[in-house]
């Protein structure tokens, strides 16, 4: 099913069973989607100077982020996208050090969802993808440390700083707590 | 009914239109007097007036989000579209149907919406969905009991819910997941569901970067090689949304996209779920969706 054939059934679907967009939702979306390149490309350029840094820190264990020449993909990525986009993921191999650096951190909000404005971090495991049961995570190489964060437009100078200092944090935590 | 009683332009439409605006000194308002000349302008059109005024279908996205692609016949020339805050709307007559009849059947403000986002990924249909589950529902309509879908590995918790547990145990669906960035492992599991007496792959769902490890997926590839099994191929492009990547130019059916990247501020009416995605379909007069189904 393509083409015409494929609309008039997502159509008859959605005015059948009533799932669509309010009116006024739509209009803040109108409105949203005036302003959607300046942001994305903001943030987009906030995460390829987090995926770097993240990169570049002994707490890191591996950075998934698809703008990174290091990405298993990143041809592929360049070939059909013209940017790496917002979201970057990594992991510390420690899950008290990732509860830490994410709870640490003052400037990215701890939640679900991506694409703000506001920086956010979240653990996936944890939060967006608890609904996945744990084998099938366990299964899939989906690991309870990994931390996402969505970049937000905030001054990429503040949004480093702030990573560091609850980097440095963790350090000290995971330092102390092995002990 | 969905086009024979239209067509009648009852002298009861120009009248009560007409007194409904009477308010507008400006200039006198223009109003549909014929079915043909909905409020929107459709994308047969926008070819013909791109035609008279320069490429503009070519101008940048950037350029074409600000500027949106249909105008209102709005008689105040508002710069922000009207929100049309209404569930029903009066018919020119008992057997004339308006452009539009009550609103989840359509509604101006959404078609306005899904007609920009149609143009931003080069698509000629867009629908908005009150969430992206909603958005990932409806598109799991298009496969019926005993037939497959085949998704990735690495995909959206809300999306695997709906997989693991509605689709199979509600809906009698078979769900089979591969590794999505192997195109061979893509390729196996169609050819495996068209052989005789198994169930066959009538949708592949893709994400490109994946959430949340941003693997990265050949959308190219996938689309071709599902195109020769029938399949429809849906993409959730909310991590890259069409100012990054336009799947429907890579060959896939119908690209998805979560508006609360495109609205702005994280949603709250909807705090659980991420994403309100609208799905975007190629190859459709915007109009088609407004005739009483």
């Amino acid at each position: 099913m393509v083409g015409k054939d494929l609309c008039d059934e997502i159509y008859f679907h959605q005015n059948a069973e009533g799932n669509m967009m309010s009116p006024f939702e739509c209009w803040l979306a109108l409105r949203g989607l005036k302003t959607m390149a300046l942001r994305m490309e903001k943030q987009a350029e906030n995460a390829a100077r987090i995926a770097a840094f993240l990169e570049a820190h002994p707490m890191v264990k591996r950075v998934n982020y698809a703008g990174l020449a290091s990405h298993p993909n990143s041809a592929l990525h360049a070939s059909q996208a013209s940017s790496g986009g917002s979201i970057i993921s990594f992991e510390t191999g420690s899950v008290e050090a990732s509860r830490r650096i994410v709870e640490d951190t003052k400037l990215f909000k701890i939640t679900v969802s991506f694409g703000s404005v506001t920086s956010l971090i979240s653990m996936p495991c944890y939060m967006s993808h608890a609904s996945v049961p744990a084998e099938i995570r366990r299964e899939r190489g989906l690991v309870d440390d990994l931390v996402r964060i969505s970049a937000g437009i905030e001054s990429i100078e503040d949004l480093i700083g702030d990573l560091e200092q609850a980097f440095a944090g963790a350090e000290k935590a995971v330092a102390a707590g092995a002990q | 009914m969905a086009s024979g009683g239209a067509n009648v332009t009852g002298t009861r439409s120009t009248r009560s239109l007409a007194h409904r605006f009477s308010l507008c000194r400006r200039r006198a308002p223009t109003f549909p007097a014929k079915k043909k000349k909905l409020m929107f302008t459709t994308r047969g059109d926008l070819r013909a007036r791109s035609a008279q005024e320069g490429d503009k279908v070519s101008r940048s996205i950037q350029t074409r989000l600000v500027h949106m692609t249909d105008k209102l016949d709005d008689p105040f020339d508002s710069v922000a579209p009207p929100i049309y805050q209404t569930a029903t709307f009066n018919q020119p007559g008992a057997t004339d149907f308006g452009p539009y009849d009550y609103s989840r059947s359509g509604n101006p403000t959404r078609t306005l919406l899904e007609n920009q986002m149609a143009d931003s990924e080069n698509a000629d249909g867009a629908f908005a969905f009150a969430s992206g589950m909603a958005a990932i529902a409806t598109v799991m309509r298009l496969v019926k009991p005993g037939e497959s879908v085949l998704a990735g590995n690495d995909i959206y918790g809300g999306t695997q819910r709906f997989l693991g547990k509605i689709a199979p145990n509600k809906q009698g669906l078979h769900v089979r997941h591969v590794d999505m960035t192997k195109v061979d492992e893509v390729r196996a599991a169609l050819e495996e569901g068209a052989a005789e007496g198994n169930a066959p792959v009538k949708l592949v769902l893709i994400e490109s970067p994946t959430n949340p490890r941003l693997e990265v997926c050949d959308i190219a590839a996938i689309s071709a090689v599902a195109k020769e099994h029938g399949a429809v191929v849906c993409v959730d492009n909310s991590i890259m949304a069409p100012i990054f990547q336009r799947p429907i130019d890579l060959g896939a059916d119908i690209s998805m996209t979560s508006a609360t990247k495109v609205r702005r501020p994280r949603s709250s009416a909807h705090s659980n779920y991420p994403s309100r995605l609208t799905v975007r379909l190629p190859i459709l007069p915007a109009q088609v969706h407004r005739g009483p189904l």
